[in-house]
């Protein structure tokens, strides 16, 4: 009986093994099962030295650091993957190295910084990250090897059905929840970055391949690296810096598609073309691409795939939530769209693509709304889906036919088209259309009435809303979710048409209904509560509007965090009441702290660090620090037309501002060419008549009176006084004020009588509207008398300031405005033969307005002092 | 009779060569127990080899150390042996040697009728090349005591490796194991990955894995197999140090 035992080239000694076959060593594999588990390093254990042997295949490093390369995994235009094994811990791992090129210090250090960010992440469903250095010439990191490959290949080769998707991405959504609580951006999600460990998904590549690009235009660096299609509409705008956790949830829902349909929703389009696709177009319905979709699960597609960060869910967590609500088969939170906002979509694509584009888009979109309305009417209760299934493409027909048909084919003549065009042929033939069949009718006329609110008719949108309410009310009950809506949406006219009591008392009803159906904490609640804060504002019941303020802001701190998007907006709100107070180094604090907010949690370029940055500047330029104010300007308006477009109303906002500023420092070219671009453009995106344009035109009619183009300036403010008499009434304030503007520039061309038409108007609006004692209310009274004065009405001027008098001493005791007002009390006595009375009236208060002059707005102080200046030396030549 | 011990999945000690059963189970169950006893016969089963080496050791003849290994297991299931006292207790290897020396003092007094045991056959010897096994594992400069250590040592692992293979058998990968087995001692270099991922049809990074885990569930049986001798499983660590400097001397 011969020994069977052969000799372990390892240990040199016999192999112990009873399988004396395949070279196996039972002592070197018992050790090393050992070692393994007592942790020691594998490697030094053993007897004898092993002999450096490659296992690289030829082209391969044979080594890098401490790990033996096996194999490579992949190769990107930024790094290559090796498979390689630690020997010390006996370990496999998937070794990640920068690719080679000429060694870039800043970008290998930027690397390396980056990866001791992402190696904190330790989460299940994450590939953790071990170990990363530099060495042989390579800058690496080491992590988890996974073998199952990735979802793109999973996608490829054996596409998973909804529900395992819908798992699978809701893991994927919690360790994303979980990096981002720990303040880590995955910046590059897409399928070959989800990596499957069996059913498990596993995230890699955290946050590396969007790092190693020094900022600038990821769109470009995506075509590089792979593909643009799952990056966010404002991280393709705004570059690196727009990336954000709702952008990683952009991807996600990205993914979502793309598993349920097969394809990306811009599948097929150049990184050149996707830009414009993002802003304008919407993604293909996923239930045309395919139907077996649940229909939940394609409005928690939709959700996240919202254009605007701030439409999407609000965090990972709610996405993950949501799949667990549809995978348990409960009521998921995302509500589809409504149509109210398919429409406004349509509304907004509509403004820039209606003119130029060709039928063919509009055939595309009514497609769009066609599905998705379908799917939106069955899902709110299976129930009644094939009833309101009925209604839905009534509803549908109606719009097709009678408003998105008109810009077909034979329309195509006409490529200047107008949505508000569209809209009146729509709302002349609804008619008796829909008698008996209300269902129908409410959503058609909440369309309409949306449509119209958004391009500023009022008086139209108003008498739709109305007739939608009282259907919504007799079909889904007074405080039906849907009813709320349209009722909301009518104070909210009442807001926007300054008839602010009446606002105040809907709004205060709405935030109280709202209250008591949902809950003081739930965001529609929140919501009305700022709507109602607002309307405080603008009625000057500044106390009232900052303590609701506090109060909301408290809650959504608490609900949402301190650095949500509603929050900070919120907080912006805030701002401006303080400063209206009077508060502003307090306004200028706060204001401070919420844009750091902003730019720490959304980043410099989200759309609401952009409203904050434009916020704060007005409070600088409320404290005359324009030093200050136009840095911000200018960063908003870079941001905005980077970020959010030329076009967005965030930086036409910023532009507008920068120019009015521009307009007070007296840079009046610079202004005249700003403001002038944003005439320009909110005429066009907006309609002539909407409230901003029409404010802009002010602004613009105001810079052409102070640079004495007083043609221009009379023509623009007629056409504004006219639409704001048409759509605010004549008592309104800012109908009141482009009146008295209107008269200012009349008198400076010297048409005195027709100016004192005007003034004496808006004196009676001011009066009615907001009362005797208020500010504007006694500076149309100072208006008409200086008028009259002018026009040897020495009496009427008389009788007027006289019973003017008591509310300014009253209202602005001591002041300039006063002091001047007796002035002109005391000229038109002079010319009224009480010369000594007058004479010292005029003396005493041109001194007092002379010795305040620094409180003078600086646009006004020299026209004032050569008035007082007239008086005073008229007074001295009556004598 | 020699291949018999190459293929141990088809020997008629399978399913009870694995230490499947617990020390502690034995230590904890009454005596008079049939639980006890079976699995104080699983554990005897498959820890005869350090025993049959000791005796060879200590200049029995093959014959003998056979008859003595089947008279002590005996002498264990049947006696009060185990229920009396022993510092030694908590560990079956540091017991069963103590067990075998208290047996020898006492055998020359009752040889003849242990040997015979009784004519019971607990170990089946006919299917064993037990001769075989202790030459392999042999190493002729150590004492009888350290020629036990070492011998456990390699039990340990021998039995961790029989249920390895076992279950990788169970999940249809026989043929993965038998390419890949002799790299549970060594590290594949860079002829062997490429022959092995050719005989396999796979690739390099694949075979480094299947390599991977083989290692780890195989480190895993080994723990599994010392914890099973142990009363305290705290005890584990160090167990698995002694082993280790059992294999390395």
């Amino acid at each position: 009986m011969s020994p069977a035992a052969s000799t372990c080239p390892r240990c040199r000694r016999s192999t112990h093994s009873p399988f004396g076959v395949g070279g196996l060593c039972l002592r070197c594999a018992g050790v090393r099962a050992l070692a393994i588990d007592l942790e020691d390093s594998v490697e030094p254990s053993l007897d004898v030295p092993v002999p450096e042997v490659s296992a690289a295949p030829a082209g391969l490093p044979a080594r890098i650091g401490p790990y033996e390369v096996i194999d490579e995994l992949g190769r990107g235009g930024m790094a290559r993957v090796f498979c390689a094994r630690q020997p010390r811990l006996d370990r496999l791992v998937a070794l990640k190295v920068l690719a080679g090129g000429p060694a870039n210090e800043a970008l290998e250090q930027r690397f390396l910084r980056e990866i001791q960010t992402v190696a904190r992440l330790r989460h299940p469903h994450i590939v953790a990250i071990h170990d990363s250095g530099r060495a042989d010439g390579y800058v690496y990191f080491a992590m988890d090897y996974i073998e199952g490959g990735d979802l793109a290949h999973r996608l490829r080769e054996q596409p998973p059905a909804p529900r395992e998707i819908a798992a699978l991405l809701e893991k994927t959504a919690r360790a994303l929840a979980y990096a981002h609580a720990e303040g880590v951006i995955h910046r590059d999600l897409k399928p070959s970055n989800i990596l499957l460990d069996g059913e498990e998904p596993r995230l890699a590549d955290f946050g590396l391949a969007a790092q190693i690009e020094a900022g600038g235009d990821l769109t470009m660096v995506s075509a590089i690296i792979g593909t643009p299609h799952y990056l966010a509409p404002e991280a393709v705008r705004g570059g690196s810096a727009a990336l954000s956790p709702a952008s990683d949830q952009y991807a996600l829902g990205v993914i979502l598609y793309e598993a349920l349909a097969g394809r990306t929703p811009f599948a097929g389009a150049s990184a050149a073309e996707l830009p414009a696709l993002l802003s304008h177009a919407e993604p293909p319905a996923l239930r045309l691409l395919a139907p077996a979709t649940p229909r939940d699960l394609e409005t928690i597609c939709l959700q996240c795939l919202e254009r605007e960060p701030t439409r999407r869910y609000r965090g990972m967590a709610e996405f993950a939530d949501d799949l667990a609500r549809f995978l348990a088969g409960v009521e998921i939170v995302a509500r589809p769209p409504g149509l109210g906002e398919r429409f406004r979509r349509f509304a907004r694509r509509h403004r820039t693509a209606l003119a130029a584009t060709s039928a063919a888009t509009l055939t595309l979109t009514a497609g769009i709304v066609t599905s998705t309305t379908l799917a939106v009417r069955a899902t709110r209760a299976e129930k009644r889906a094939a009833r309101e299934a009925a209604a839905a493409t009534a509803v549908v027909n109606f719009l097709q036919d009678d408003l998105l048909a008109q810009a077909g084919p034979e329309q195509q003549s006409d490529p200047d088209i107008r949505l508000r065009t569209v809209l009146d042929r729509a709302s002349r033939s609804i008619g008796q259309r829909f008698v008996g069949q209300p269902d129908v009718e409410a959503p058609i006329r909440e369309v309409l009435g949306v449509t119209y609110t958004s391009v500023g008719q009022y008086p139209v949108a108003r008498e739709h809303l109305e007739r939608a309410l009282v259907l919504a009310r007799q079909l889904y009950g007074p405080d039906d979710f849907r009813t709320l809506r349209i009722d909301n949406e009518l104070a909210s006219i009442l807001v926007y048409t300054r008839k602010l009591p009446e606002a105040e008392a809907a709004k205060h009803r709405l935030f109280q209904l709202h209250r008591d159906r949902f809950g003081p904490d739930h965001r529609a609640t929140l919501n009305t509560a700022s709507d109602l804060a607002a309307v405080y504002n603008y009625q000057g019941k500044l106390k009232e509007a900052e303590t609701l303020l506090r109060e909301t802001i408290a809650r959504e701190e608490r609900v949402f965090g301190p650095n949500d998007p509603s929050t900070v907006n919120s907080r912006s709100i805030l701002g401006v009441i303080l400063t209206r107070r009077g508060r502003l180094q307090e306004a200028a604090a706060f204001v401070e702290e919420t844009l750091r907010r902003a730019r720490a949690s959304l980043g410099d370029t989200h759309e609401t660090t952009i409203v904050t940055l434009t916020s704060l500047a007005g409070i600088y330029g409320r404290l005359d620090q324009y030093h200050l104010a136009i840095p911000l300007l200018d960063e908003a308006c870079q941001s905005g037309r980077k970020a959010l477009g030329p076009e967005h109303p965030a930086t036409l906002n910023a532009m507008n501002s920068l120019g009015v500023v521009y307009f007070r420092e007296r840079r009046l070219d610079e202004a005249a060419a700003l403001l002038g671009q944003v005439l320009e453009t909110r005429r066009r995106t907006l309609e002539p008549d909407h409230p901003q344009t029409l404010n802009t035109s002010v602004t613009v009619a105001g810079l052409a009176r102070e640079r004495g183009q007083l043609d221009e300036a009379i023509q623009l403010a007629t056409k504004v006084r006219e639409v704001r008499l048409r759509l605010l009434g004549p008592t309104n304030a800012d109908t009141a004020r482009i009146t008295d503007f209107l008269g200012h520039c009349l008198a400076d061309r010297g048409k005195l009588q027709e100016a004192l038409l005007r003034h004496v108007e808006a004196l009676a609006a001011r009066r009615e509207k907001l009362g005797p004692e208020h500010f504007e209310t006694l500076e149309s009274v100072r208006t008409v008398a200086a008028c009259r004065l002018q026009l040897g009405e020495a009496a009427a001027a008389e009788a007027l300031l006289r019973e003017a008098l008591p509310h300014a001493d009253q209202a602005q005791p001591g002041t300039w405005q006063t002091a001047l007002a007796r002035c002109q009390l005391g000229a038109a006595l002079v010319r009224l033969g009480r010369a000594p009375e007058g004479r010292i009236l005029v003396q005493e208060n041109a001194a007092l307005v002379r010795k305040n002059q620094e409180k003078i707005p600086a646009l006004g102080r020299a026209r004032i002092l050569r008035e007082v200046g007239a008086y005073a030396a008229e007074a001295e030549s009556a004598r | 009779m020699s291949g018999s011990a190459a293929t141990p999945t088809s020997g008629p000690q399978e399913g009870t060569a694995f230490a499947s059963t617990q020390w502690s189970l034995v230590l904890e169950t009454r005596s008079d127990s049939a639980n006890r006893r079976t699995a104080l016969e699983g554990l005897c089963r498959a820890y005869w080899l350090p025993i049959y080496g000791y005796l060879r050791r200590r200049g029995h003849a093959p014959p003998d150390a056979e008859d003595l290994t089947q008279g002590f297991f005996l002498y264990l299931l049947e006696g009060d042996f185990l229920d009396r006292p022993d510092p030694a207790k908590g560990r079956f290897r540091g017991y069963l040697i103590g067990a075998l020396k208290h047996f020898l003092a006492g055998e020359s007094r009752h040889a003849s009728a242990q040997k015979r045991g009784g004519g019971a056959q607990f170990i089946d010897w006919a299917s064993l090349d037990a001769e075989r096994e202790f030459l392999a594992q042999d190493q002729s400069q150590q004492d009888p005591s350290a020629a036990y250590e070492t011998s456990w040592a390699l039990t340990v692992m021998s039995n961790a490796l029989r249920r390895l293979e076992a279950e990788q058998a169970a999940a249809g990968r026989a043929r993965q194991f038998g390419v890949l087995k002799g790299y549970l001692s060594t590290t594949p270099t860079r002829g062997e990955y490429d022959d092995a991922a050719l005989a396999l049809g796979t690739t390099r990074a694949t075979v480094a894995v299947w390599i991977f885990r083989l290692n780890r569930r195989y480190a895993e049986l080994v723990r599994l197999e010392v914890a099973a001798s142990l009363q305290d499983p705290a005890e584990v660590k160090n167990e698995m140090r002694h082993l280790l400097q059992a294999l390395r001397g």
